[in-house]
């Protein structure tokens, strides 16, 4: 079953207090940040920063995410030492090209290798950041058997597009429905990009409403204030999280009888939609529902 | 949401104004002249600030509403990245008794204290090498003098006082400012100090290097009374104790040694604040200015002479070795 | 590990530390300031000193400036500074992670 990656925080890799606090929020994933986050002169205190942190910290309650930086500037080290570390999933900045997926695949490959870590441990997602990125989409997601998932980086992508963020969001309906196709056909997760304004939380509320209607899995978060929210509009509705019951159960049944059809009120549940009421179960666990 | 930004006074005039009311507010003196400027803003308000001038942070206040030291560490530390990127890696800091504790905890060392200003240093190199300097430098022998010069260049008149404290003392120290903000550079002026002085056998020169508070180093935004005698007393005041705190200890210094300035009264201030500053610790030698044709000599009167290329005249009032050195660096020029 | 000139790695932040590394002509020294010196002052001490030793630093002069940083930051900045202060750009991590906890 897919992870629930409602929520993925950013947390600057050269801020101490933030690498020990980040777990506590109840963000489903922590990303540390070794690229814009991190000033060109600081590249290597960062990257030895949240490698040590990764080495000490039990971030065992969350999926951990590096965004490292672009391979000719520095990234093949950020990588060594984040695999090195124990991180779950490498995170690709500015993705143009399935190319760039492979060429980080390769040096993750060499240094699970080089540890002797099993090839296939750390997974992979990309960010798309660029007109080229999103129309590459398709086969960025399947590039690499790593991929987990793709986000969408809204920023340097409406500059890029001569454009810039609005309340309603049409600037970016194109991108956000392709990534989202091409997310779905690859079978991994597709992430939103940032909302900046973090002290407008009726925005925030607005913008992450359209998203989940649209079949988004999470959003990428800047500040902590925001997980609550964005957690709090994934929350399954009651009705939806009875048929989920019923559908699982309807699948226990089955299971129980050895039968290889799962029906629900007589009508025959095709596997995507089982899996689909599970994820809606675990989502509902986490928004703190009683299920059980 | 707090946000740190640089800015811009002729870009932002908006940003500019609140600068102006923070420092205002704070009880400081809004001087623009600084090399860089930061701001932690809460949308438009400005919640704290601080400068560059040189390697010297200024102008540091933080918003009464909302005194909290973590702004004011975020202050410090952006105007120390910037120094790290311009790879300075000494600076000074200029500020009020009440705050010394502050910038210590952020890792500064006091200097030298008076009772409204202090001044701390942070970085390297710092007092320690200029320490071991010193003591390098340090002769045996009671007692000790001390002379602080410009030298700009060196002329007759300096080389009179310096024989005056070398006839009396059994070690004299010549200190020449390392600052550039002369018509000869440091390099120089301390070469020709050493040419000169090489006449006497119990006399050791050495370079200020930042350990002097000259008065055009000396931010004065923080005082209170801004009338000239005011400035020129704290900056004389804390000069005086740098001196006496930190530099005569090492080489054990008992007397200094200054010219006469008759007509100067910044001079005459500075004069009477190190007097008072010394008490009985050191004693405070005010030595009559050589004459020369009926008028005192001074550097000014050399780089006049320089300037309209009257060589007679530079010839009368600095030593051959020095005059050789001038003449040759003005052929060089043109 | 050589010092070849002073560097400077960490900052001023709240849960950082400062680590100012100079050459020295012998020995160790390690001045700390910290706003936690009475509890943890030893403690961040023997860090650092532990971390140079791993690192096969004998000549060095420590400047620290703590703003209540765990070990595991201390030890990041104190490998961090050594590194920039023997111009070694890029980390041993094979090494580095044979000792690290």
């Amino acid at each position: 079953m897919d992870k629930l990656r409602r929520t993925m925080m950013f947390v600057p890799g050269a801020n101490p207090g933030m690498l020990r606090d980040a777990p506590i929020y109840g963000a489903d994933a922590i990303m540390f940040d070794l690229e814009d986050a991190v000033s060109l002169k600081e590249k290597d205190t960062a990257r030895m920063l949240v490698y040590s942190a990764l080495k000490t910290f039990d971030y065992s309650s969350v999926e951990t995410v590096v965004r490292v930086n672009a391979l000719d500037a520095g990234g093949d080290q950020d990588i060594e030492a984040m695999v090195l570390g124990g991180i779950n999933v490498i995170r690709l900045p500015k993705t143009e090209t399935a190319q760039d997926i492979r060429d980080v695949d390769a040096v993750i490959t060499a240094v699970e290798e080089k540890y002797g870590i099993q090839v296939g441990t750390t997974r992979m997602m990309a960010a798309i950041e660029s007109a080229e990125g999103v129309l590459n989409a398709r086969e960025i997601a399947q590039a690499s058997s790593r991929m987990i998932g793709i986000a969408l980086g809204a920023e340097d992508y409406l500059t890029s597009q001569h454009t810039h963020r609005s309340a309603d969001g049409a600037e970016l309906s194109f991108a956000r429905n392709y990534i989202l196709h091409a997310a779905r056909e690859a079978g991994i997760a597709a992430i939103d990009t940032v909302y900046t304004q973090v002290d407008n939380e009726e925005g925030l509320r607005h913008e992450t409403e359209l998203i989940k209607q649209l079949g988004f899995d999470g959003k990428s978060v800047i500040n902590p204030r925001q997980i609550p929210v964005i957690n709090s509009v994934f929350a399954p509705a009651l009705a939806e999280v009875q048929k989920a019951r019923e559908i699982v159960a309807g699948l226990k049944e089955a299971e129980a009888k050895g039968a290889g059809v799962v029906s629900v009120n007589g009508q025959m549940v095709d596997k995507p939609v089982v899996e689909r009421a599970q994820y809606t179960i675990a989502l509902a666990k986490a928004s703190g529902m009683e299920v059980d | 949401m707090a946000t740190l930004k640089r800015i811009w006074f002729d870009l932002n005039p908006q940003a500019a104004t609140a600068w102006h009311t923070l420092l205002a507010d704070a009880g400081l003196t809004p001087d623009r002249q600084v090399d860089y400027t930061v701001g932690i803003f809460d949308g438009d308000d400005l919640l704290a600030t601080g400068s560059l001038s040189g390697n010297i942070i200024k102008e540091v206040a933080v918003s009464p509403t909302v005194q909290h030291e973590n702004l004011l560490a975020q202050i410090i530390q952006a105007l120390l990245d910037r120094l790290d990127d311009e790879a300075i890696t000494h600076s000074f800091v200029y500020t009020k008794p009440s705050t010394l504790k502050f910038f210590q905890s952020l890792g500064f060392k006091q200097l030298a204290s008076t009772d409204s200003v202090v001044l701390l240093e942070r970085g390297y190199p710092n007092f320690d090498d200029y320490t071991k300097l010193l003591e390098e430098s340090r002769q045996s022998g009671k007692p000790v003098a001390a002379i602080v010069m410009n030298a700009n260049p060196v002329t007759r008149g300096h080389a009179y006082l310096i024989e005056q404290a070398a006839k009396s003392n059994a070690v004299v120290y010549v200190f020449v400012l390392s600052a550039e903000r002369s018509m000869f550079t440091a390099t120089e002026r301390l070469a020709l100090v050493k040419k000169v002085a090489a006449r006497w056998s119990n006399v050791v020169v050495l370079p200020t290097q930042d350990y002097m508070v000259s008065s055009t180093t000396f931010p004065s935004y923080f005082l209170k009374d801004r009338a000239d005698a005011a400035i020129a007393t704290a900056q004389a005041g804390l000069d005086a104790a740098l001196f006496k705190q930190r530099i005569a200890p090492i080489l054990g210094i008992s007397r200094r040694y200054v010219g006469e300035e008759p007509l100067s009264p910044v001079t005459a201030i500075y004069n009477q604040q190190l007097a008072a500053t010394f008490a009985d610790d050191i004693e405070l030698i005010v030595v009559p200015r050589l004459i020369i044709d009926g008028t005192v000599v001074s550097a000014t009167r050399v780089r006049t002479a320089i300037a309209q290329h009257d060589w007679v005249t530079v010839e009368r009032l600095v030593y051959p070795e020095v005059y050789t050195e001038i003449k040759e660096r003005s052929t060089h020029e043109n | 590990m050589k010092i070849n000139h002073p560097a400077t790695a960490g900052t001023l932040e709240s849960s950082d530390i400062q680590i100012t590394l100079t050459p020295a002509d012998s020995g160790t020294t390690i001045q700390l300031q910290s706003s936690v010196e009475k509890q943890f002052g030893e403690q961040i001490r023997a860090v650092i000193a532990a971390t140079l030793t791993k690192l096969g630093i004998e000549e060095v002069a420590v400047e620290a400036n703590d703003k209540g940083a765990l070990d595991c930051t201390i030890k990041a900045r104190t490998i961090a500074a050594a590194y920039r202060a023997a111009d070694n750009k890029t980390f041993d991590w094979e090494e580095i992670n044979a000792w690290i906890n």
